[in-house]
């Protein structure tokens, strides 16, 4: 019995000395972007002025581990570009990165943490959940906040001054890349289906995708009888058997690119060969790269082209490329939330140059000069092409309509 | 036809909900208690899968027997771990033992293959065949013939061979398997290893099948796998391949129906289970001695 008892206690404890060590490496850190940086700050005289801190919100880990990694990748390559430069205006730039897990409770806390760090900004939250209840906190304290990937309608709305968003949301998206699609195969008919699980992807379902469609004069043939699938499905094949049989011209899909790649599969089996429009969710350098000749020309939004030409893209890829093999090594590319939070940190670093501040200046000065560069943004020209600021905190970005050939993303014209 | 391939893909989607469900049964039934890590032994399974198949040259039937081999061992581990040592008057603590081994599981393969489900992509071309219009891939065909045939071997090894009854000893009553001689420790053991292949055989047969693999496929299918269980009736290994195969056609009739059901199809699954679980509280095949001993 006693031994018993012991053991217990042995596995108990060592189960959660095994939590802990995962939890310990996915916890906060506190970074300079650049080790070299750092020491070139440390090498200057002692009157050099102070760094400027700059929170970031990111899953680390969780369900979106790979995205908010890849994130963090992108903002420090612009913190490094930005104090290579001689930083903003002499003052290095110090990233004070957290993990959110991706959970609400956990982004809420952060927020508050990072905010009696004494940041100028935050940039993130990475989930629309998370920027719901994150943003109204730093709204209240009068600390800018930018997610760069939150896809939500209205987040920004309700959080007014303080809060903007460096994406685009599926509405205006769609509203594009609907009738560019349906111009491009020639085809009026769509069946919709979508995950009803997931929040975001269920409002692509039953509001964007089927006003895009109708408002630009298309049929969607399912209209009385949705088909639906859940976050984390895998058997599609009822719901394939089922879209067969209603003789689509076209399929309209509202969830993420995991289960896109699934349906996709599904799909090929049961020999369905019709054009796939997704919305932003679905966009992702994985869906090119697992899904292979099963995603064949299906087309998505975004608002960045990762196969673009553009100089400063290809060098923003060259240097992501190598730190993001070690965490998604099938995966390297960066996508639109990934190129947008690099542009949210440019964006951040030259609202403070404009203004002429450093780590000298006021806490309040810098957070009232980086909200006024967000506010007035117009027509920034960053990697992921033009960026307005509208009223409402949201981005007016540039919209590519991408269509999956051989492998890559070609950017349809219209 | 198409209520004929909608009948197909339920039944195929049943026969795995089935073989999750025996192995939770089959523990319950000997031990009286809940292995909830039992997902986990899938999970890795379907790891084990996909990593042979896209990192090495083996064949199918050699990667089978090494993903069951991994979901054996998850198997050993969680009674080593979260049953042989606990005393068995404390009911919960093996419970929430399992629940945690589980999450370490799950956390462990998530901080080194990541979090995003992994795809078996293009090595891995099975045929498909039609037959006037209905379509079965080899997968498919794969999946039922595996499934029947563990079916079959696990009625055989439980009514007719030596371990077998042991195991319904066991379960009849721990004070009378001692007394008969009955190496206890042994039998207990080897009813997590046979729980945990038929895990294993899912998750092989899962990944073939989806040609997928994630860190979180376990949690879904886990919890039909449970619901299934407790449908069958506890402790009942063909309640158990019944009600998963009932599940799985209940979930494509929810679907394919064309009264816009498909977004209420869990709703429909989940509550004709309360409806079961009301008139019949023991399981369709659940004797209700069963349920007031184990209780």
């Amino acid at each position: 019995m006693l031994k018993s008892v012991r053991l217990f206690i042995a596995v108990f404890v060592s189960l959660m000395l095994l939590a802990g060590c995962s939890s310990s490496e996915g916890g906060n850190q506190t970074n300079s972007a650049n080790p070299s940086s750092q020491s070139n700050a440390s090498a200057k005289p002692e009157d050099a002025p102070a760094p400027i801190k700059i929170g970031v919100l990111v899953p680390k880990t969780g369900k979106g581990k790979d995205w908010g990694l890849k994130t963090e990748i992108a903002i420090k390559i612009a913190a490094d570009e930005i104090n290579n430069n001689g930083g903003i205006n002499g003052s290095p730039l110090e990233l004070i990165i957290e993990d959110t897990g991706g959970k609400n409770e956990e982004a809420v806390t952060l927020t508050r943490e990072l905010i009696n760090k004494d940041v100028a900004a935050i940039a993130g939250p990475y989930f629309s959940g998370e920027a719901e209840v994150a943003f109204p906190i730093a709204n209240k304290e009068g600390v800018p906040i930018i997610s760069s990937s939150a896809a939500k309608p209205g987040i920004t709305d309700n959080n007014r001054p303080w809060a903007f968003r460096n994406a685009m949301t599926n509405d205006k998206l769609m509203a594009v890349t609907v009738p560019a699609f349906a111009k491009y195969y020639n085809i009026s008919k769509f069946a919709i289906i979508y995950d009803e699980k997931d929040a975001v992807s269920k409002s692509d379902g039953t509001v964007v995708l089927p006003e895009a469609i109708e408002n630009n004069g298309y049929e969607i043939i399912n209209k009385n009888e949705p088909i639906t699938f859940k976050t984390g499905d895998t058997d599609f094949s009822a719901i394939v058997t089922k879209l067969k049989g209603m003789n689509p011209e076209a399929i309209a899909f509202g969830g993420l690119y995991q289960e896109g790649l699934n349906f996709a599969k599904e799909l090929k089996r049961q020999g369905l060969h019709v054009p796939v429009i997704g919305t932003v969710g679905l966009f992702s350098m994985a869906l090119l790269e697992e899904g292979g000749e099963d995603v064949e020309g299906w087309v998505v939004p975004s608002f960045f082209n990762t196969f673009s030409k553009d100089p400063r893209v290809t060098q923003f890829i060259v240097r992501f490329e190598p730190e993001a093999v070690k965490y998604t090594p099938n995966s390297t590319l960066p996508d639109a939330f990934n190129a947008s939070a690099y542009d949210t940190m440019h964006i951040i670093a030259k609202s403070l140059t404009d203004k002429g501040l450093n780590g000298n200046s006021p806490l309040d000065e810098l957070r009232q000069a980086i909200r006024e560069g967000w506010e007035g943004l117009k027509d920034y020209n960053g990697i992921t092409g033009n960026t307005n600021i509208l009223e409402n905190g949201d981005a007016d970005k540039q919209v590519y309509v991408l269509k999956i050939e051989d492998g890559e993303y070609k950017e349809i014209p219209y | 036809m198409e209520f004929i391939q909608q009948l197909i893909n339920g039944l195929m989607q049943g026969s795995l909900y089935a073989l999750i469900a025996i192995g939770f049964t089959l523990i319950f039934g000997v031990v009286g208690m809940l292995n909830l890590a039992h997902a986990q032994a899938f999970m890795l399974a379907g790891y084990a899968t996909y990593f042979m198949v896209m990192h090495t040259p083996l064949p199918l039937y050699l990667v089978f027997p090494f993903a069951l081999v991994v979901s054996s061992i998850v198997g050993i581990l969680v009674e080593l771990i979260c049953f042989r040592p606990i005393s068995k008057q404390f009911h919960f603590a093996p419970l929430i033992a399992t629940i945690a081994l589980g999450i370490v599981i799950s956390e462990t393969v998530i901080n080194f293959a990541g979090s995003d489900p992994k795809f078996i992509s293009g090595d891995l071309t099975m045929s498909t065949y039609s037959f006037g219009g209905m379509i079965v891939s080899s997968s498919q065909i794969l999946l039922l013939v595996i499934t029947l045939t563990a079916m079959i071997v696990l009625s055989i090894l439980i009514e007719k061979t030596k371990i077998g009854r042991a195991m319904r000893t066991l379960a009849e009553s721990e004070k009378a398997a001692k007394l008969l001689g009955v190496p206890i420790n042994k039998v207990v053991v080897l009813t997590f290893i046979i729980s945990s292949v038929l895990a294993g055989i899912a998750g092989f047969l899962y990944t073939l099948r989806f040609e997928t693999t994630s860190p979180l496929m376990g949690d879904i299918i886990g919890l039909k796998g449970m619901a299934v269980m407790m449908v069958g009736g506890l402790g009942s290994v063909y309640g158990a391949m019944v009600a998963g195969i009932l599940m799985g056609l209940l979930e494509v009739l929810a679907i394919s129906l064309p009264f816009g059901t498909a977004p209420f199809a869990d709703a429909i699954v989940w509550g004709t289970m309360i409806l079961v679980l009301l008139f019949r509280p023991s399981g369709i095949m659940g004797s209700s001695t069963v349920q007031t001993e184990r209780v």
